[in-house]
């Protein structure tokens, strides 16, 4: 597909969702989802000739920003971002939010946990793929997509009531 | 857990602070470990060019005798030549774009290959480069006429002693190891990592 830049920054800013929701999905660091961020982008620029348009522009978005996180390794060492808030103004700040936004903030805090790809299963999923999709995108076979789905599942909600925060 | 209220809440989020760039020269360099080691190459190409040229330019800003200065250009031009041939190999590579728009299991895949592709052609210049050096380098400075009488001479023809020559083999090919495993171990520490950690992912999907 050709477009030029701005056509092409005008065409996935329509579907920023996917981004900021990949990059939420994969890393807790602020400054971590700032760079898988500005790499989907560069990707999606890069890979704009292997779009034919056989499918819809946001399901191939969905597919290069999801390979885009699962081959992209963050930083090892960046002194600064090292810090981490401690435990109780983590706890403290969650405690004013509102109760929606606590959800989510434990969702996406759980989902740390996961490994890459069952990041990219579990996302998939909640995006509404199909089984099937989701085996075709990662290039699995759909049977073992639904066992490691389950098994992804059970293991989320494990770790959420591990942290004592079911919902 | 309610997935769909997740997946309600995911999409209703606010993302008025997400914005993303209006250009695309504003953006970082990519980061993905292929980009690192093709940005490491770049900078080694200029490296290798200039050093073609300093020595090329070596003989002509001092006196030589004859037989080193011969040898000297004679391995020079093997290794710029064997050079050459590997800057053109990495300016190929740094050509190649990773499709990323493919199956994951498909691009895994290709990313391991194609960084491993690039290792073995970065290393193999390198060792290559490296191993002619050390004869170009003994006639550069024992040849040089300031120094005394045509020491190298006696050496290339190998007028010396067993011992020594034994020692001087021994000494290559001592070298030669370093070398390879300098680089071998410095390529894998910097980047072999990463293919360790995409070969995980494809363990992790196979489980």
């Amino acid at each position: 597909m050709e477009l030029t830049e701005q056509e092409f920054l005008k065409a996935i800013t329509v579907h920023k969702g996917i981004i900021h929701k990949v990059s939420r999905i994969y890393f807790e660091d602020a400054i971590d989802r700032e760079d898988l961020v500005q790499e989907i982008i560069l990707q999606l620029w890069k890979s704009l000739k292997s779009f034919n348009g056989e499918s819809q522009f946001s399901s191939w978005m969905y597919r290069v920003a999801l390979n885009t996180a699962i081959v992209f390794f963050k930083k090892e060492k960046r002194k600064p971002d090292n810090y981490r808030m401690p435990e109780h103004v983590q706890l403290e700040h969650e405690a004013y939010s509102d109760e929606k936004e606590q959800q989510l903030t434990v969702f996406y805090k759980a989902v740390q946990e996961l490994n890459k790809i069952e990041k990219a299963l579990i996302f998939q999923f909640i995006e509404g793929f199909s089984g099937e999709e989701i085996a075709k995108n990662l290039g699995m076979s759909p049977v073992n997509v639904r066992v490691k789905l389950n098994r992804t599942k059970k293991k989320l909600q494990e770790i959420i009531k591990h942290q004592h925060h079911g919902f | 857990m309610d997935f769909d209220k997740i997946k309600e809440l995911m999409d209703d989020e606010n993302r008025d602070d997400f914005q993303l760039p209006t250009s695309l020269e504003n953006l970082k360099e990519s980061q993905m470990p292929i980009a690192k080691i093709r940005k490491t190459m770049k900078g080694e190409i200029v490296m290798q060019l200039v050093g073609i040229v300093v020595f090329f330019t070596f003989p002509f800003l001092v006196k030589m005798y004859e037989l080193p200065r011969a040898v000297y250009f004679i391995f020079m031009f093997i290794t710029s030549l064997m050079t050459l041939g590997y800057l053109a190999k990495m300016g190929w590579f740094l050509r190649r774009t990773s499709n990323v728009g493919q199956q994951t299991k498909e691009t895994i895949l290709n990313f391991i290959h194609d960084i491993k592709l690039t290792m073995e052609v970065y290393k193999t210049g390198i060792i290559a480069g490296s191993l002619l050096l050390p004869v170009s380098v003994t006639a550069m400075f024992m040849g040089i006429e300031k120094y005394g009488p045509d020491r190298f001479s006696e050496w290339f023809l190998l007028q010396m002693p067993t011992t020594t020559l034994l020692l001087v083999i021994f000494g290559y090919l001592l070298s030669g190891v370093f070398i390879y495993y300098i680089t071998v171990k410095w390529a894998d520490q910097l980047y072999g990592v990463h293919i360790r950690k995409l070969e995980e992912i494809l363990v992790q999907m196979e489980e």
